[in-house]
């Protein structure tokens, strides 16, 4: 055994087992403990989506919803059918929604420095509704695309421009990540504005489609844009996990981590790429849905803290699970009515975003 | 680890924001190894600017040697082996340990550190006397803890240049003296630190060499007794002081008044 004092000078080739210190096995744990919680989330994450099957009109006992998933004989091809066909593709596409727009807004509370980020508060949710609704509204939209993917397709192409956009005012501004929030408040009142006045040239039958597009609903899913939204979570989240080191060095200070060789610039910016591609791909498909970019880091922050290894992949699995639950609430709350999912995941979401703010001055 | 001959040379140093240049032509004499330069002169004079300049925080041009490299041109992860920086007002609001704040400075950046960077990180620590905070949230620490964690960040990778902003201002009197001994440690085991200080009674008593900037200008340099004088303070702060120098060679400073 070595001791601290004799350690030499940048301890190249001592091996980690030559050295006793409470600290090593106390961070040893901590590792450990947090590969347990990250379990944990992934077995809450699926315990949801088997109760998010067994419920609905027709409602199943868990031990059929599982059996019908697992394919086990005895079980009615009408079951089989509700289970798989419609509300397989809907449970999975809360969890990819979940995870996709809670990984964007860990991403987007480590590089713009700001716990109050997220998708839907800088505004990129304002874009994607404007984007649907004069698709709907004014027929107005991408061309060549098939009718059926217009209105998914402008939602996606605004989400997305609107957070280039951002990344282009903010590196014309000199202001640092302070600016980049500013901006996007700015955007999100821009946006609402402009779709304000797409409703008021609606007509009555388009304004009910844009109103409830707004809503946001899971009901839109299917087998193709739930394989769609998890293509894209699945490609960019490796990138996401290779730039862990960087994001956690990041939170001890712009400077700082410049200091250590880390190009900011860089990072903020395929940052930036990631958040737009998740949040515009998993937007168009569902419509707006508040609160789970925000609620899904802080509740993971909580539990693992922001050694981002850890972080990222706790924050798309809490994303996940909320979601997964808040899909839950909203067949259950009114019995017989399905709730839009966004208004539930923004009943909830609101009173923990008040309750981060109040904590915030707190601590002022 | 740099050399016994180790010197850092800044000649015709131009640095700035865009629009506003604060440095222009500095030139200064070569600070060697083991010495700690202190920066003083009033707010706005350049001081930060010079550490980030150094650093390649800022832009600019001019020269800058150390060691028999030209540390302006360096790619980022070849600067960050030579140059450990500390700059002032850092965020404790991250939910990372002591020990992960350390670990992911060796981690980040474009040249990872080599070796295990959880034993470096807490060598790091105990050389500053605070491997027991190992674990211990940095929002949770003292503002004197915090202080010498975030010098841990700085010194974890073993650079041989050290350029310190301000890390004693706000610091109660026994953390002062706890961080600075540090300093002084680590320059005497064969560094250059470059602090920036604002209190010139105590960048006398610690430093070797001090450099006064005013208005983006080298103003004076050289031992401290030698530097801070009633002329210097009329000239650069505009304050009509008396300095006075003890029988142990330590200064002592009394304001008096602003200039009339």
């Amino acid at each position: 055994m070595i001791d601290l004092d004799s350690l030499p000078r940048g301890a190249g080739p001592v091996p980690r087992h030559a050295v006793a210190h409470p600290a090593l096995d106390a961070y040893d744990r901590l590792l450990r403990r947090r590969l347990i919680i990250l379990v944990g989330l992934a077995a809450l994450m699926a315990a949801s989506l088997l109760f998010d099957l067994a419920m609905g009109p027709a409602g199943l006992p868990l031990s059929t919803a599982w059996a019908a998933l697992t394919g086990a004989d005895g079980v009615s091809p009408t079951v089989t059918v509700i289970v798989w066909q419609v509300r397989l593709p809907i449970a999975l596409m809360a969890l990819f929604v979940g995870a996709a727009l809670s990984l964007a807004g860990a991403e987007m509370q480590t590089i713009l420095d700001n716990p109050l980020a997220s998708p839907f508060t800088l505004g990129v949710s304002a874009a994607a509704s404007f984007g649907a609704a004069i698709a709907i509204v004014l027929g107005i939209g991408v061309p060549f695309l098939p009718p059926a993917l217009l209105v998914t397709g402008n939602a996606f192409l605004f989400a997305l421009g609107s957070v280039l956009l951002l990344q282009f005012l903010s590196s014309r501004s000199r202001g640092g990540p302070d600016s980049l929030v500013l901006f996007g408040i700015g955007l999100a009142f821009t946006f609402n504005a402009l779709l304000t006045l797409v409703q008021f040239v609606a007509s009555a039958d388009a304004l009910q489609q844009v109103v409830f597009w707004s809503m946001g609903s899971l009901a839109r899913a299917n087998w193709p844009s739930v394989a769609a939204l998890a293509v894209v979570v699945a490609a960019v989240a490796p990138f996401a996990l290779a730039a862990s080191w960087r994001m956690t060095a990041l939170r001890l200070g712009e400077e700082r981590a410049r200091s250590y060789g880390v190009n900011v610039r860089r990072l903020r910016a395929f940052s930036l790429l990631r958040i737009s591609l998740l949040t515009a791909t998993a937007m168009s498909f569902v419509g707006t849905i508040g609160f789970v970019g925000l609620v899904g880091p802080h509740i993971a922050r909580m539990l693992i803290g922001e050694d981002h290894r850890f972080f990222l992949p706790a924050s798309a699995l809490t994303g996940a699970a909320v979601m997964s639950l808040a899909s839950v609430a909203s067949k259950s709350v009114v019995p017989g009515v399905l709730l839009p999912v966004g208004i539930v995941t923004s009943l909830i979401g609101l009173p923990v975003f008040f309750a981060l703010i109040m904590r915030q001055r707190g601590r002022a | 680890m740099a050399t016994a001959s180790t010197t850092l040379e800044v000649d015709d140093l131009h640095a700035g924001y865009r629009g506003r240049p604060v440095l222009a032509g500095l030139a200064l004499a070569p600070v060697r190894t083991g010495t700690i330069a202190a920066l003083v002169g009033p707010n706005g004079a350049g001081k930060s600017t010079l550490l980030r300049a150094l650093c390649g925080l800022v832009p600019a041009r001019g020269r800058v040697g150390f060691g028999g490299v030209d540390l302006l041109g360096l790619g980022p992860g070849e600067r960050a082996r030579h140059i450990g920086f500390m700059p002032q007002n850092l965020p404790s609001t991250a939910a990372l340990t002591v020990l992960e704040s350390v670990i992911s400075a060796l981690k980040a950046g474009a040249e990872p550190a080599s070796g295990d960077a959880r034993l470096r990180a807490l060598a790091a620590l105990h050389r500053l006397g605070i491997a027991h905070l190992a674990m211990e949230q940095l929002g949770r620490l003292s503002g004197g803890q915090l202080q010498l964690a975030n010098l841990a960040q700085a010194i974890a990778r073993e650079p041989p240049l050290l350029l310190l902003d301000e890390p004693t201002s706000a610091l109660d009197l026994h953390y002062q003296l706890r961080v600075i001994g540090a300093v002084r440690t680590l320059a005497d085991e064969g560094r250059i630190v470059v602090v920036v200080l604002h209190d010139l009674a105590f960048a006398a008593r610690w430093s070797d060499h001090i450099v006064v900037l005013d208005k983006g200008r080298l103003h004076s340099q050289g031992a401290p007794q030698k530097v801070i004088t009633a002329a210097m303070l009329r000239d650069v702060y505009h304050v009509e002081a008396r300095v006075e120098r003890c029988s142990n060679g330590r200064i002592q400073i009394m304001a008096d008044g602003l200039v009339a």
